[in-house]
């Protein structure tokens, strides 16, 4: 493996993990209001937030692209074609992933047993940190190995809103595609190789993690 | 505790009225489909309703103040098993412990009185039906609330394991002196429990008041009902071992149960089936019956008299006064006729009682 | 041991997230170079290097969406497109003073068919998507009348992409650069170059979006007649 090949791997790696821990930061506050709440707005917001679902990627890469261009209205933020560029578009393309298993997790825990909870004393925070969480804990760490696997092989987004710089924003898919496309097929064949791998590993990983979860 | 609540959920309209004592055991009663789990989510705070509630001087709710659920002091006890699964049993009661008020029992006692010392450690979704109900009630009592309420306590578990468990809270509740208000329709659970009732129907409550005025008013079905009953206090004053019976006081007259003994001195809830007492014009020496006692009839109701799901034909429900407490006797109009019943009448009753040890 | 498990793997995510912190930027000139010319730009790393004394980053991508990517800030220094029209689109938004020829873009006719009973389409480039698209479809007509040619055609979002529909079968036959053809070392034998008045010139133009002195060697460079001559053996047109 040369240096060239070695950089996309890492830089997935490294976009993945973080993209992981900002949806997880995000969404399982998000997933357990969303699960809680009885508004009639809560249809409205499952439904925007399902939405980075129905664009292909490339076309919400290219709307990304100008909002966080330097004529958008984050352009101060100077995130386009930056490593926190991609892990903005990766996040915004896997939050539905992500969201949907914490809430449905979320959704599973009876009302009677929280309210229980509550009636003991036990105010919403702890509620929220010492029962929903570990309870749910099943469906959040899914959420976290679909938001993994999905970063790790998204491609669309990435390339629009990334640039393909090497050692930045060159991450595996893109380098693949790259190759293929300058008919490179032994590197091609190589990060694939690796892709399919090192993602069978990590998943396999954290399914062992999930099963262990499980037991009492 | 005063409550004054307006709620809608679809096509179901709650405005509840009451006012009981803040002490002792409440009973929210009525027919399927009444509102009674709706009316405790409502004073609760669980389901948010319209409305005032007043409990022991404090405003839990008026159009001023809110106290959300987890501030109230009023620990739940739903009809689901709402076990935390995740946690051990000692977990699930220290969690509860936690957000003790000071001056509740302790961990250990509680443990103990709960059977619950053997399996400390096991993780709570692992238990048994019972031993889940058990857990519930003793986390709720761990938590050292101003009140414990009870949506159909221990409806999932038969009816032994109901009783042994319904004896056990009663108990705790006297030593504690812990108020509770609990939701039923079964008949036998609120009988073993209640001193006060609040009677809903249509999400109003129609009438409440102490528990025999309940079971005796003709406005409500209890009196008809083939097993209607009352419930007196009495005292354990003997207990006689070769005849394994136990002489009670019950407001002067001796009154003798067969059963285990019972501590003399114990205050012990009697129940008085309609159905298990007879009349007569003199007293019978020679009768199974032990206890036979003076009484004077108080009315007479017969079964034309009753509207809706009254008596059945053939049936008259005779009120007796016991010294001094009112006492439902069923007996048939035949016999009613034979002996020429009138209201004023002295009479003898013979009376087989049973004793619901606790209370 | 859940415990233990957890810390590993907090600890492993932190080893691969925090060098991604520093963002390292080790290239003297950013080259934003359209898919079908950027190998070309690859293998002249080291004669660039040693001829102008710096260092090149090439990223590759189609040429509509590198102009998107440099409208919208993208940090490229020269952008060698596979068309004129993005450059041109460019210098009108102000993002380069003048565009200038460094190829023209040469089509040829691959062919694997097995006779007759072969059923499989023609692959042909997207007039709409690709720049050799349009070439590709004024050939077309020539190549009809010359030809038996297939008469079913599927169509590619890019030249790369109708390499590859011949290249794995799926497609009998394609209207490809030559340029492809000699990157992925197709045997002479199995395609015909396009004569040259079948199609509207394929002008291929590059614009410097940050002058430096660097990118100005560069330039000459790519210009100069050793460089040109380079170019026609990896099958591009001289632009001299």
């Amino acid at each position: 493996m040369t240096e060239a090949m070695i950089e996309p791997v890492l830089l997935s790696l490294r976009l993945a993990s973080v993209t992981t821990l900002v949806l997880l930061a995000l969404c399982v506050p998000l997933g357990w209001v969303l699960a809680r709440a009885k508004g009639h707005w809560r249809p409205f917001a499952e439904a925007f937030l399902t939405l980075p679902l129905v664009l292909p990627p490339t076309v919400l890469g290219f709307y990304l692209l100008v909002l966080l261009g330097p004529e958008g209205p984050f352009a101060p933020l100077h995130l386009v074609f930056s490593f926190w560029g991609l892990v903005v578009g990766s996040v915004v393309f896997s939050l539905p992933f992500v969201l949907r298993p914490i809430q449905s997790a979320f959704e599973a825990i009876p009302d009677s047993l929280l309210h229980s909870a509550a009636s003991l004393g036990a105010g919403p925070w702890q509620c929220f940190t010492e029962l929903a969480v570990p309870m749910a804990r099943r469906g959040i760490i899914s959420a976290a190995i679909l938001g993994f696997a999905h970063t790790l092989g998204e491609f669309g987004v990435v390339l629009m809103i990334g640039g393909n710089i090497a050692g930045k924003t060159r991450v595996l898919s893109v380098a693949i595609f790259d190759a293929v496309e300058r008919l490179d097929y032994a590197t091609a064949h190589g990060l694939s190789l690796g892709l399919l791998g090192f993602s069978f590993a990590i998943l396999l990983g954290l399914s062992w993690l999930n099963g262990r979860a499980a037991r009492p | 505790m005063k409550i004054d609540l307006t709620a809608t959920k679809g096509a179901f309209t709650l405005k509840a009225k009451a006012d009981w004592p803040d002490s002792g055991t409440t009973v929210i009663a009525g027919p399927s489909g009444a509102g009674k789990s709706s009316l405790l989510h409502a004073i609760l705070g669980i389901d948010r309703a319209q409305g005032a509630v007043m409990f022991n001087g404090d405003a839990l709710q008026d159009n001023k103040t809110f106290v959300p659920l987890h501030k109230r002091r009023m620990a739940w006890v739903s009809q689901h098993d709402d076990v935390f699964a995740h946690q051990s049993v000692r977990e699930n009661l220290r969690f509860a412990e936690r957000f003790a008020a000071p001056g509740g029992m302790e961990l250990s006692e509680i443990a103990e009185r709960f059977s619950l010392k053997g399996v400390l450690d096991q993780n709570a979704g692992t238990l048994s039906g019972g031993q889940k109900q058990r857990l519930i009630l003793a986390r709720a009592l761990l938590s050292n609330p101003r009140l414990l309420t009870l949506d159909e306590p221990f409806g999932a578990l038969d009816a032994e394991a109901r009783h042994e468990l319904l004896g056990l809270l009663q108990s705790l509740c006297v030593e504690q002196n812990l108020p509770l208000l609990f939701v039923s329709h079964d008949f036998d659970t609120l009988t073993r429990l209640a001193d006060h009732m609040a009677y809903m129907e249509d999400g109003q409550v129609v009438a409440q008041g102490g528990l025999n005025a309940c079971l005796l008013d003709t406005a409500l079905p209890f009196r008809y009902r083939e097993d209607a009953c009352v419930i007196r206090r009495a005292k354990a004053t003997a207990y006689n071992r070769d005849h394994g019976l136990n002489r009670l006081d019950l407001g002067g007259a001796d009154l003798f149960v067969p059963g285990t003994a019972i501590g003399k001195g114990m205050d012990v809830r009697l129940r008085l089936r309609a159905g298990d007492i007879s009349l007569s014009r003199s007293h019978h020496q020679d009768s199974s019956v032990l206890n036979i006692l003076a009484v004077e009839i108080e009315g007479i109701e017969h079964a034309n008299q009753t509207k809706g799901a009254g008596l059945s034909p053939g049936l008259v429900n005779v009120t007796v006064s016991l010294h001094g407490a009112t006492v439902l006797v069923r007996i048939t109009e035949k016999s009613a006729r034979a002996l020429a019943l009138n209201a004023g009448d002295r009479v003898f009753a013979q009376i087989k009682a049973s004793a619901l040890v606790g209370g | 041991m859940k415990r233990l498990g957890l810390i590993a793997l907090l600890v492993g995510a932190l080893a691969i997230i925090v060098p991604g912190f520093w963002g390292r930027d080790k290239a003297d000139v950013h080259i934003a170079a359209a898919s079908s010319f950027a190998p070309f730009l690859m293998g002249l790393r080291d004669d660039i290097a040693q001829h102008c004394q710096i260092s090149i980053e090439v990223s590759a991508g189609s040429s509509g969406m590198l102009a998107a990517q440099i409208q919208n800030g993208g940090p490229f220094d020269i952008f060698f497109s596979a068309d004129d029209i993005r450059p041109q689109s460019l210098i009108k938004n102000g993002k380069s003073k003048h565009a200038q020829t460094y190829a023209f873009g040469r089509l040829a006719y691959w062919d694997t068919g097995k006779g007759d009973m072969d059923t499989r389409p023609l692959a042909l480039a997207d007039p709409k998507l690709a720049p050799y698209g349009q070439a590709s479809a004024q050939s077309l007509v020539h190549l009809r009348q010359t030809r038996n040619v297939p008469t079913q055609t599927v169509w590619g979002r890019s030249a790369a992409q109708v390499f590859q529909f011949v290249a794995s079968g799926a497609a009998q036959a394609g209207l490809v650069p030559l340029s492809l053809l000699r990157l992925g070392v197709i045997a002479e034998d199995q395609y015909t170059l396009v004569p040259q008045d079948w199609y509207s010139p394929i002008r291929q133009d590059v614009v410097v979006l940050h002058p430096s002195a660097g990118a100005d060697c560069l330039m000459d460079m790519v210009l100069s007649p050793r460089i040109q001559a380079m170019m026609v053996k990896a099958g591009f047109g001289t632009a001299l």
